[in-house]
């Protein structure tokens, strides 16, 4: 989501909400549409197993039909009325997950552009070794990500891949623009240690 | 503004929120400061390295799980919306309602307060006889205190002069 086309949006998604809640389903299923691998990808990286993100999201958008009557417009933007709903289904989760450990099968993770060994064999080595460099450097990345606490987990994950403002984050996990901002110093401090390998490498940019 | 201060900034730094005075400030500073520099690039690449876990198009597909769900909510509001009395609840008349008990409450409270306080102002006066007749009145309503002895009981146990009970 662009930056410069959020206000734009944030109007637009506070509209169809608001014909929403009027009784419109065609702009129920507009924001669904929008929101859908947005909402799928906060859930799978926060949860990372891709089976639960689906459940996940579905369930966010099932509570948000229930829920439309509460949405107040002048309270908070749209996505952060809706990211609110997904962190709790998505902690609700992970309280379930935690009560029944056993039946959890760990996830098969896919990478962008993995490819099966046959494949590897037939593209170039260069290629066959970017690739390989490429997933090994994700599942750090996963791994770290995975390891930070759930509100820093989210915060991160709303502040980097969703680019929400610390306002915006703040309405998702109930903190003020002050409280955001020290969690994701706090979290991406974190996050440079444990991957301090990974970007150290590199000379100074 | 120390180095601690534009640590803080550099999110904001790198994601060009910054001001354009405070992008020259910052600059001056990363100019002058290899620590801040070196820290710049850091929190540069992290954000990179991050951006650079990207999720399988397949898994973010939605199946047809959500269109079951939404029919069996919409089912069940159906049948909910019937009952005529849902028809009365609204974020409006919910709120009239809660305002409607916390008076109800408030008022109460008030009128029991007050009559504690009569209570205990007559009391302190020195009208203890007259309190004791009404409470009296009370028991008698409830027939509970027929026979004289237990009323001459209820003198002793609370003390009344024999004075007192003439004039009531
Ligand atoms: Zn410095």
């Amino acid at each position: 989501m662009l930056i410069m086309d959020k206000k734009v949006l944030i109007d637009e998604h506070v509209q169809l909400m608001l014909r929403f809640q009027a009784g419109d389903e065609s702009a129920f299923e507009t924001l669904v549409e929008f929101y859908k691998s947005r909402v799928v990808g906060v859930a799978y990286r926060f949860l990372q197993n891709p089976e639960e993100a689906r459940d996940a999201a579905q369930e966010a958008f099932l509570k948000m039909y229930c829920a439309r009557q509460k949405y107040e417009p002048g309270t908070s933007v749209f996505a952060s009325w809706l990211y609110t709903i997904v962190n709790r289904v998505c902690l609700n989760i992970l309280r379930h997950r935690r009560r029944h450990p056993v039946q959890r099968l760990e996830p098969e993770f896919g990478t962008e552009g993995g490819k099966s060994g046959q494949q590897l064999e037939d593209s170039r080595a260069e290629d066959a070794m970017l690739t390989l460099m490429q997933a090994e450097t994700q599942a750090a990345v996963r791994k770290v990500v995975a390891g930070l606490p759930e509100t820093e987990r989210m915060a991160v994950i709303l502040d980097q891949w969703e680019e929400m403002s610390l306002a915006e984050i703040g309405l998702v996990l109930d903190k003020s623009v002050s409280a955001v901002k020290s969690i994701l110093f706090r979290a991406r401090a974190k996050l440079k240690i444990k991957l301090a390998g990974y970007l150290d490498q590199e000379g100074e940019g | 503004m120390d180095c601690r201060d534009y640590r803080e900034k550099m999110p904001e730094y790198n994601k060009g929120l910054l001001n354009p005075e405070q992008i020259m400030r910052f600059e001056k500073h990363l100019g002058l400061c290899p620590m801040c520099r070196r820290e710049a690039a850091r929190e540069r690449r992290l954000s990179t390295l991050l951006e650079g876990w990207t999720i399988p198009e397949k898994e973010l597909g939605f199946d047809a799980q959500l269109a079951a769900g939404l029919a069996s909510i919409k089912e069940k509001e159906r049948k909910r919306g019937d009952r005529w009395w849902r028809k009365l609840i609204s974020p409006w008349t919910l709120r009239l309602a809660y305002s409607g008990l916390a008076a109800a409450v408030i008022i109460v409270g008030v009128i029991l307060a007050g009559r504690l306080r009569s209570d205990f102002l007559f009391f302190q006066a020195g009208n203890t006889d007259l309190i004791i007749t009404q409470e009296m009145e009370v028991l008698q309503e409830f027939d509970l205190l027929r026979d004289l002895e237990l009323f001459e009981y209820w003198e002793e146990i609370e003390g009344v002069e024999p004075a007192d009970k003439e004039n009531s």
